[in-house]
C-alpha cells in the first residue's frame, strides 16, 4: 500500500449511519405535523419491513403509531413472520404492486417505498398507484438508488460492456422511459455523474403530478427530499397528498421552513463524518457556531464536515455493541 | 376604423343557420351503418328504460335481482327496405311533437340510466340509410304515423318539420313503434345485400347488447334471435377477479378484472360500458390505458386477460361515451378517473400474466396449474359480489418449485431398461423419472 490506510474516515456500512439519521429526520419533521393537527399517530404506516424491521420500531416508538403494514416480496416468510417486532404489525407477503388495489380509500397513510434499486417503469407504476389511490392528508416517500442502473434483468445485462458503451445503452433505455416525463431528452450530462439525483427527482415529481391530474384540488405537498451515502447515493423524495388549504396550514406552523424540510428540487445532503464516541462527546459539549476546525482537539479534514456535524449532531447515532 | 359609407354603420351580422345538407349528408359521413343501427336498436331500448325505469346495471352494482324484460326488438333488412321494429312503449304524440325529432336534444332526462345522450342518433341514422322513411308508433293510447320523403323535405331548406300523415287516439295493449327506412342508396343497398354485413351486424348486437339480452331483451336479425356474447372470468378458491364498484362525480363505476377461461381463445382486453350498453369492446390500445403511464403495451400474453368498467348515471351526459357510442371521451374526467383506478387494479392481474409466461417456462408450474384449475363464471356473477382485490396465489418460494428436465437418449436403450425394470411398457417420460428418482435414492438422500 502506497498511502496510509483512509478507511477510518469510512463508516461501516453495515451501521448505516446516514440511513438512520435520515429516519430520524422524517420522524422530527413529521412530529411537527402534529401542529399543524395532522395526527399522525392515527395513520397506516405501509412499508417494507426487511428482517429488521426498523423503520416499523422506530415509528411506533416515536410517532406512536400503531396501525401498520409491512409488505414483503422476499422468500423469507418464515424470517419474517419470526422477526415481526409487534403483534399489530400485520404482514402480506406480496408485491407491493399488487397491495395498491388494497388500499383502503379512505385511511390516511404513512407510505415509505423503501427501495434498493434505480427509478424504472415498475417504481413509476407504483408511484402512479399510489398518488391516485392514497387519500387526502396521506404522506407518500420514496427512496431510491440515485446510480443509472438498469434492472437486474437480463435483457438490461451490461455487465460485458464497456463504460461508454454501457453508458450509450443506459441513455437509450432512459429515455425511452423518462423522457415523457421531462419533455426534452436525457443526456449524457444527466447519468455521467457521481449520481442521477435530479434526473429521477423531476421524473418523480412530473409522475406524481400526471397522477394527480385526475384528483383535482389535490397537490403534492412536498416536505422531503434527501440525498445520502452509506455506500451507493441514495435519493428520498417525500410529501402529503393534500390541498392548498393544507400547504397553509403546514406553512402557518413553519414546517415547510423547517431546517430539514426540502420542499424543492435543491435538496439535503445528509454527509456526517465518521468519529469515535469520545469526538463525540467533545464535540457536543463545545458545539456553536463559533467552533471552527483550528479549535478542536483532533484533525477534521474540511470545515465542511463539522459544518455537517453541526447540522446532524441531535440525530447522528452512536452504536456499541451490546450483549442481549 | 371608417365606417362603410354604404351601410352607415350597420352590418348584416354573419349568418350561422344550419342547411339541411349538414343533416342529410355530412353527419351521416362520420358513422358507419351498423353503428347507426345501434342507435336506432338504443332509441328502442331508452324507450324502454324511460317506461319501465328499466336498470340493468343496478343489480350489478347492488348485488340484487337482475330485472326481467320481456320485450322484443325486430330488425330486418334487405337491399330495397330496412325496417325495425319493437313493443318497448311507443312514443306519444307530444313526444314527438315536442322532443323526438329535434336535432339535437335541448333538455337532458337526468331521471333515468338511459341510452339517449345528443338527440341525433335517429334522425343521422335513417338519413344514412335511404330517401323514403316512415315511421309508425302506437301508445296504450294513441297512434301516429310520419313518413318523410327526403328529397323533398331537403328542397324546402325553411322548413324545419315533419308532417304527421295520421294520428288517432285508440286503445293498444302494448305500445309499440315500427320505423322502415325504403331507397337506400347504392351502397348502402349493396351492404344490405351481404351475408358478411349481416354477421357482423350480429356479433355487434351481441355484444353491445349483451347485458339487456342476458336480463330477457329478444332481438332477432332477419328473423333469427341473437344471442349475448360476453366473454366469462375465471375463479376458484386461489384465483379471484378484482371487483371494485366506486362514485364519481354522481356516476357509478364499476371496474372488474381477472383470467378468461383457458378454453378461451380470443384475445380480450378491457370492456367499456355505459349504461349497460359497450362502447369499447376487446380494447387493446392507449384508449383503455395500454402503454400509457408505465401501463405495458398488450401482448399476446395478456389474450386472457379480461377487464371490464361499467358506468351507470342517470345523467347520460355524464357518460364517457362519443356521440356515435363506438368509444370514449378520453377527455372527460370521469373517465381519467376510471382510467387511473383500471391501472391500479389492473396491475396485479398483469403480474400475474408475467409470472404465468416467464423467460423460463419451468418457473411457472404453479401459476399454470392454479390458472387450469380455475373454473368460468359470469361476470355478471362475479359483480355482485362485495368490493374485492385481485387474488392470486403467491409465487412459491424458489426450493419448492419442481423444474421439467428435458433430453433425449437412443431408444434402444430406453428400452432396455423398461425391460430390465420388467415393465416393457414404461413410458420414456417414466424411465426418465424412475433412473432419476433411483439415482436420487442411492447417491443423495
Amino acid at each position: 500500500m502506497d498511502q496510509p490506510t483512509n478507511s477510518f474516515k469510512q463508516f461501516h456500512y453495515g451501521l448505516r449511519p446516514s440511513k438512520q439519521v435520515e429516519r430520524k429526520i422524517i420522524i422530527e419533521v413529521l412530529h411537527r405535523l402534529g401542529r399543524a393537527s395532522f395526527d399522525v399517530s392515527e395513520y397506516t404506516y405501509l412499508g417494507f419491513g426487511s428482517v429488521y424491521f426498523v423503520d416499523f420500531i422506530m415509528f411506533h416508538k416515536y410517532l406512536f403509531m400503531q396501525k401498520m403494514v409491512c409488505v414483503e416480496w422476499g422468500e423469507i416468510p418464515k424470517r419474517m413472520k419470526f422477526n415481526k417486532p409487534f403483534k399489530f404489525i400485520e404482514l402480506k407477503m406480496m408485491k407491493m404492486s399488487e397491495y395498491i388495489s388494497r388500499i383502503k380509500a379512505k385511511a390516511k397513510y404513512l407510505v415509505w417505498l423503501d427501495y434498493d434499486y434505480a427509478l424504472d417503469p415498475q417504481n413509476l407504476g407504483d408511484i402512479d398507484g399510489f398518488i391516485t389511490a392514497l387519500a387526502p392528508e396521506s404522506i407518500f416517500l420514496i427512496t431510491l438508488d440515485a446510480r443509472p442502473k438498469l434492472p437486474k434483468e437480463e435483457k438490461y445485462d451490461t455487465s460485458e460492456m464497456t463504460k461508454e458503451k454501457r453508458l450509450e445503452f443506459t441513455l437509450d433505455i432512459y429515455n425511452e422511459w423518462f423522457r415523457k416525463y421531462l419533455g426534452r431528452d436525457v443526456t449524457l450530462d444527466d447519468i455521467d455523474a457521481r449520481d442521477c439525483a435530479p434526473l429521477f427527482y423531476e421524473a418523480t415529481i412530473e409522475r406524481i403530478k400526471q397522477s394527480l391530474a385526475t384528483r383535482p384540488g389535490l397537490e403534492f405537498i412536498q416536505l422531503f427530499h434527501f440525498l445520502y451515502a452509506d455506500g451507493a447515493p441514495m435519493l428520498t423524495i417525500g410529501g402529503m397528498l393534500g390541498t392548498p388549504a393544507d400547504r397553509e396550514r403546514l406553512e402557518r406552523k413553519n414546517i415547510l421552513s423547517h431546517p430539514f424540510a426540502r420542499t424543492d428540487e435543491k435538496y439535503l445532503e445528509i454527509s456526517l463524518p465518521p468519529l469515535t464516541v469520545r469526538e463525540k462527546h467533545w464535540l457536543d459539549s463545545r458545539l456553536d457556531k463559533n467552533l471552527h476546525l483550528d479549535k478542536l482537539a483532533f484533525e477534521l479534514d474540511e470545515e465542511d464536515l463539522l459544518d455537517n456535524y453541526r447540522a446532524f449532531y441531535k440525530e447522528y447515532p452512536t452504536y456499541a455493541e451490546a450483549m442481549l | 376604423m371608417a365606417k362603410s359609407p354604404e351601410t352607415n354603420g350597420h352590418i348584416d351580422p354573419a349568418k350561422a343557420y344550419p342547411s339541411k345538407s349538414f343533416f342529410i349528408d355530412m353527419l351521416t359521413q362520420d358513422i358507419g351503418l351498423s353503428d347507426c343501427i345501434l342507435d336506432l336498436i338504443d332509441n328502442s331500448i331508452n324507450s324502454l328504460v324511460v317506461r319501465e325505469n328499466l336498470d340493468v346495471m343496478q343489480h350489478l352494482i347492488e348485488g340484487s335481482k337482475a330485472p326481467k324484460i320481456k320485450a322484443t326488438i325486430d330488425i330486418t333488412f334487405n337491399p330495397a327496405k330496412f325496417t325495425i321494429s319493437d313493443n318497448c312503449g311507443g312514443i306519444s304524440l307530444s313526444d314527438a311533437q315536442n322532443q323526438v325529432f329535434l336535432f339535437g336534444k335541448p333538455k337532458v332526462d337526468k331521471t333515468h340510466a338511459g341510452l339517449g345522450v345528443y338527440g341525433i342518433g335517429m334522425k343521422r341514422a335513417f338519413f344514412k340509410i335511404g330517401r323514403q322513411i316512415d315511421i309508425t308508433s302506437n301508445t296504450i293510447e294513441e297512434q301516429w304515423k310520419i313518413s318523410i320523403n327526403v328529397d323533398e323535405w331537403e328542397s324546402k331548406p325553411d322548413k324545419w318539420e315533419f308532417d304527421f300523415a295520421d294520428h288517432q287516439v285508440k286503445k293498444a295493449p302494448v305500445g309499440k313503434t315500427a320505423l322502415t327506412v325504403a331507397r337506400p342508396s347504392p351502397t348502402i343497398a349493396a351492404q344490405f345485400g351481404m351475408k358478411s354485413f349481416a354477421e357482423i351486424l350480429r356479433a355487434r348486437i351481441a355484444s353491445a347488447y349483451a347485458l339487456f339480452i342476458t336480463s330477457g331483451l329478444s332481438i332477432t336479425l332477419n328473423s333469427h334471435t341473437v344471442t349475448a356474447d360476453l366473454p366469462e372470468l375465471v375463479e376458484s378458491a386461489e384465483i379471484k377477479p378484482v371487483r371494485k364498484l366506486f362514485k364519481e362525480d354522481g356516476v357509478d363505476i364499476l371496474i372488474q378484472a381477472g383470467l378468461t377461461p383457458r378454453s378461451d381463445r380470443t384475445p380480450r382486453g378491457w370492456y367499456v360500458f355505459c349504461n349497460g350498453r359497450l362502447v369499447l369492446p376487446a380494447n387493446q390500445t392507449d384508449q383503455t390505458g395500454w402503454g400509457l403511464d408505465e401501463f405495458p403495451v398488450f401482448h399476446s400474453k395478456y389474450n386472457h386477460f379480461y377487464g371490464r368498467v361499467c358506468f351507470r348515471s342517470k345523467d347520460v351526459r355524464k357518460l364517457p361515451w362519443t356521440t356515435t357510442k363506438d368509444g370514449v371521451t378520453r377527455e372527460s374526467p370521469i373517465y381519467q378517473k376510471a382510467l387511473s383506478e383500471m391501472r391500479v387494479q389492473a396491475r396485479p392481474v398483469l403480474d400475474f400474466f408475467n409470472r404465468l409466461y416467464p423467460d423460463d417456462p419451468a418457473e411457472s408450474e404453479q401459476e399454470r396449474e392454479s390458472f387450469d384449475k380455475a373454473k368460468p363464471t359470469s361476470a355478471e356473477k362475479a359483480a355482485s359480489q362485495p368490493n374485492t382485490p385481485f387474488q392470486a396465489p403467491p409465487p412459491k418460494p424458489r426450493d419448492d418449485v419442481s423444474v421439467k428436465i428435458q433430453y433425449s437418449r437412443p431408444k434402444k436403450q430406453v428400452k432396455k431398461i423398461a425391460a430390465h425394470l420388467q415393465r416393457p411398457n414404461m413410458s420414456a417420460v417414466r424411465v426418465g423419472e424412475h433412473t432419476f428418482d433411483a439415482f436420487y435414492e442411492r447417491y443423495c438422500k
